[in-house]
């Protein structure tokens, strides 16, 4: 009897990480207007949809029954399940998970884990409960390993604008950053599992400064996760900047699924970290 | 501005622009006397800082006018009423929120002001100022806008009557009608003051008349200063000879209308089809200084309650509620005491406060909008530093809801002031940002979820990387940022240029473009700065 690790798109982990791991991906969804499919679109497509399109896109939460199909499949294989959900502030994912338990009848055999966190950073905390799992873990054991990972686990956004996050109703405390009069790039976080301020920049190459800085603020990482929605360039750079500080360290790099772009729009970049946080004082 | 024939100074949107400002910058200069005479209706000590926050919030709405346009002096005073309804706090705030309005109605459809406008606006002002209390009182703001309005309409209509002139009459009368409050409103007799409010107006009116009087060469009136008494009224309490027969907190409390003095309860009801009367009947059943103002379909309540959840039923029955303020009074009274025995105490409840908040000075209405926006409390004060700043720079730190205050002077003498301050139980970090641009990158270097020495350092590191070239009027940009030397080492990374209040934004575009071309860099912003002791700041980061 192995233990497996479910995990949500909004992970944005690399396919060769999914693999690798042996995660089970269950979606959430994107759907213009009566369209549905969105999340399956090509970034390049959708970004340039979002930008012109009205209505905006909408996102979806994944189904209990989508999460019952998956536990009825793993304990139907003599396994147990482990899931790693985004943030149960942001998202109703992690409730259908819960709910899917008693759904499928999966009682004891479930476990269901708040990452309190979105995209790769999130992503890590479901790499090391699968690493723990594939080493023979108990379910238990998996949890725990999440668990604390979880506080390891650093994430630092640079928005072009707050306006999709805004719209999206996800914005938070981070709305102390609107209603700028100067033009500024907002920087955010994830606190307590909602979206929170962290600061604000007048240029994009201050920004890429400020995620780089707060890299280098750990005293230790062992993996970074950077990605970005339509800016490549800017993840590039960002990569580059971290290259000589973090030497040897694997960095995983993705486009953000367009769950996120539709609540971040298409100037996203992310940094994530796996590692021993500074002390916020 | 140019004279007339006849004497008479045309006044443009722009002046009275001016003059509004003016109005709120002398409520300002005597904030801490206006919140120490404040015994009526409730000695909370809020007077002067509601007044203010008014004002402050009225004179914001005009940022975005001078300079741009040629304002009509209806679009000005629509604006300034407008932001004064929307910002309005405490009683006094409200009405005076009122007089504005009805000043705002009676010059609507005016391009410029004339003398016999302005005597017609002083009326409607009282007017309707009157109409929004439900039970007015004598010996307050009220009475000293009604006899304003009294005495310029008793003025001869002569052909030389110019707005100045009706504007210093109106502040004569309105200072005498301030010195006769007490012989209308017995407790504050009684406390040996005059009413707080009232004197606010009657210095608003001084402030208004003193900027156009400076403008068309009137000869300098002398202004209204405390008497010593008056400045001294929190000393009392070390001085039992002024007041022989009480202690500060046995007589405040024997004009406790009843047990407590309830819930100051404030908040705006939108797209409502309620009259002010609907609204005076519903809630004059509720309790006492009920104030109650109007624009469109948007009304403003006030009242003192004791009982906070019937009010806001009672609201909810005529509309959408917003901006819901429920202050409980008899502890801002009890912090009012603390402070008269000389306990430092704070101004807020400490429930209220965050761990950290950044409070920035600010000498242009501009530079105050774009601290505001920024998420910093702001105190805007006047460029040159004649006065005592320390008084206010304390007021200003009890201001900010924090425990700890990281304070961005944006000037020499409010980093001197800063350093002599007793700021209470606060904490306070001056950050040495010494000019208006170094300031802003301060401000723009916070970061939330640091502890405040994390952020000073950060915010000192932003400051020091800023270089100020100052531009005066007649110079032009590119050249003065040539001329400072700086070429292009170190090659600057983000260039902004704030510009001056006589500055308009079309010309400062294109100043922008110069800066950036003689810097040899991709782009360099605009902002409006509002500063008036030069065209430009460039700012180079």
């Amino acid at each position: 009897m192995a233990v497996q690790v479910i995990v949500d798109n909004v992970s944005d982990l690399p396919p060769e990480v999914v693999a690798e791991n042996r995660l089970t991906i269950v979606p959430l969804k994107v759907s213009f207007g009566e369209e549905s499919g969105g999340e399956l679109m090509s970034p390049d497509e959708f970004y340039a949809r979002i930008v012109h399109s009205d209505p905006l896109p909408t996102t979806a939460a994944v189904s209990p029954e989508e999460f019952a199909d998956a536990y009825r499949r793993i304990i139907g294989a003599g396994d147990e399940a482990v899931v790693i959900t985004i943030s149960e502030k942001l998202s109703a994912t992690h409730e259908a998970a819960k709910q899917a338990i008693s759904v499928a009848g999966a009682e004891g055999k479930v476990s269901v884990v708040d990452s309190t966190r979105a995209t790769i950073a999130e992503g890590f905390v479901a790499v090391k409960a699968a690493q723990a799992a594939l080493r023979g873990a108990s379910r238990e054991e998996v949890v725990a390993v999440a668990r604390a990972t979880i506080p390891r686990v650093g994430f630092l956004a640079a928005f072009d604008t707050l306006e999709y996050l805004k719209r999206g109703g996800r914005i938070g405390a981070a709305k102390a950053l609107l209603g700028s009069m100067l033009n500024i790039q907002p920087l955010v976080t994830l606190r307590d599992g909602i979206v929170a301020p962290y600061g604000r920049t007048r240029s994009r190459a201050q920004a890429l400064e400020a995620l780089a800085e707060f890299g280098r603020s750990f005293r230790s990482v062992e993996l970074l996760g950077i990605e970005h929605t339509a800016c490549q360039e800017d993840a590039d750079r960002l990569k580059s900047m971290l290259a000589k500080d973090f030497p040897g360290v694997p960095v995983y790099e993705s486009r953000a699924t367009p769950v996120i772009g539709t609540h971040t729009g298409p100037g996203l970049v992310v940094l994530s970290l796996l590692g021993d946080p500074p002390d916020l004082g | 501005m140019t004279q007339s024939s006849d004497g008479e100074y045309p006044v443009f949107g722009v002046d009275l622009a001016n003059m509004l400002s003016a109005g709120a910058a002398r409520i300002e200069r005597e904030l801490p006397t206006l919140n120490q005479l404040n015994v009526f209706p409730v000695p909370d000590a809020d007077t002067g800082t509601n007044m203010l926050h008014t004002v402050r919030r009225a004179s914001r709405e005009l940022d975005g006018v001078i300079g741009s346009t040629r304002p009509s002096v209806d679009r000005v005073a629509a604006l300034f009423a407008r932001g004064a309804f929307s910002g309005a706090r405490g009683n006094s705030g409200v009405i005076l929120s009122q007089i504005l309005n009805g000043f705002a109605q009676a010059i609507d459809g005016i391009a410029n002001l004339d003398a016999g406008t302005l005597i017609a606006a002083l009326r409607r002002a009282s007017d309707v100022a009157y109409e929004s209390v439900s039970q007015p009182v004598e010996g307050t703001m009220l009475t000293v806008i009604r006899d304003a309005a009294d005495a310029v309409a008793a003025l001869p209509q002569q052909r030389d009557i110019t707005v100045y002139s009706v504007l210093s009459e109106a502040t004569r009368a309105a200072h005498r009608s301030v010195e006769r409050t007490p012989d209308l409103l017995p407790v504050l007799k009684e406390h040996g003051v005059v009413d707080a409010g009232a004197l606010g107006v009657a210095l608003f009116l001084e402030g208004m008349k003193n900027w156009l009087g400076k403008s068309c060469g009137a000869p300098a009136d002398a202004e209204w200063v405390p008497e010593p008494d008056e400045g001294a009224v929190s000393e009392r309490a070390s001085e039992p000879a002024s007041r022989p027969a009480q202690h500060p907190e046995d007589s405040a409390l024997e004009e406790a209308p009843g047990e407590a003095f309830g819930y100051c309860t404030e908040f705006l009801i939108s797209a409502t089809t309620a009259s002010v009367a609907d609204v005076q009947s519903v809630f004059g059943a509720l309790g006492g200084s009920l104030v109650v103002a109007q624009t469109g379909q948007t009304i403003r309540v006030h009242v003192h309650t004791h009982d906070p959840g019937a009010a806001l039923t009672a609201g909810l029955r005529l509309g959408v509620l917003h901006d819901i303020s429920i202050r409980n009074m008899d502890d801002q009274h009890n912090e009012r005491v603390r402070d008269e025995r000389g306990d430092h105490g704070s101004t807020r409840p400490a429930a209220e406060l965050q761990p950290l908040g950044v409070l920035a000075f600010a000498t242009g209405g501009g530079f105050a909008a774009v601290f505001e926006s920024l998420g910093a409390t702001v105190f805007e004060i006047a460029a040159e530093g004649s006065e005592d700043l320390t008084p206010i720079v304390r007021q200003a730190v009890l201001e900010v809801p924090a425990h700890t205050v990281i304070l961005v002077p944006g000037s020499e003498d409010v980093f001197r002031a800063a350093a002599t301050i007793d700021p209470g139980d606060r904490v306070v970090h001056v950050v040495g940002a010494l000019e208006p641009a170094s300031a802003m990158a301060a401000v723009m270097a916070f970061t939330y979820g640091a502890s405040a020495e994390q952020n000073v350092a950060r915010m000192e590191k932003a400051a020091s990387a800023v270089t100020t070239i100052s531009v005066s009027d007649g110079q032009l940009p590119g050249d003065a940022v040539r001329e400072a030397g700086l070429g292009r080492h170190p090659p600057a990374e983000l260039v902004t240029l704030y510009f001056g209040r006589a500055v308009e934004p079309r010309q400062a575009e294109q100043a922008a473009r110069e800066v950036a071309e003689a810097l040899g860099v991709a782009g360099c912003e605009a902002i409006y700065g509002g500063q008036d002791n030069c065209a430009y700041l460039v700012s180079i980061e």
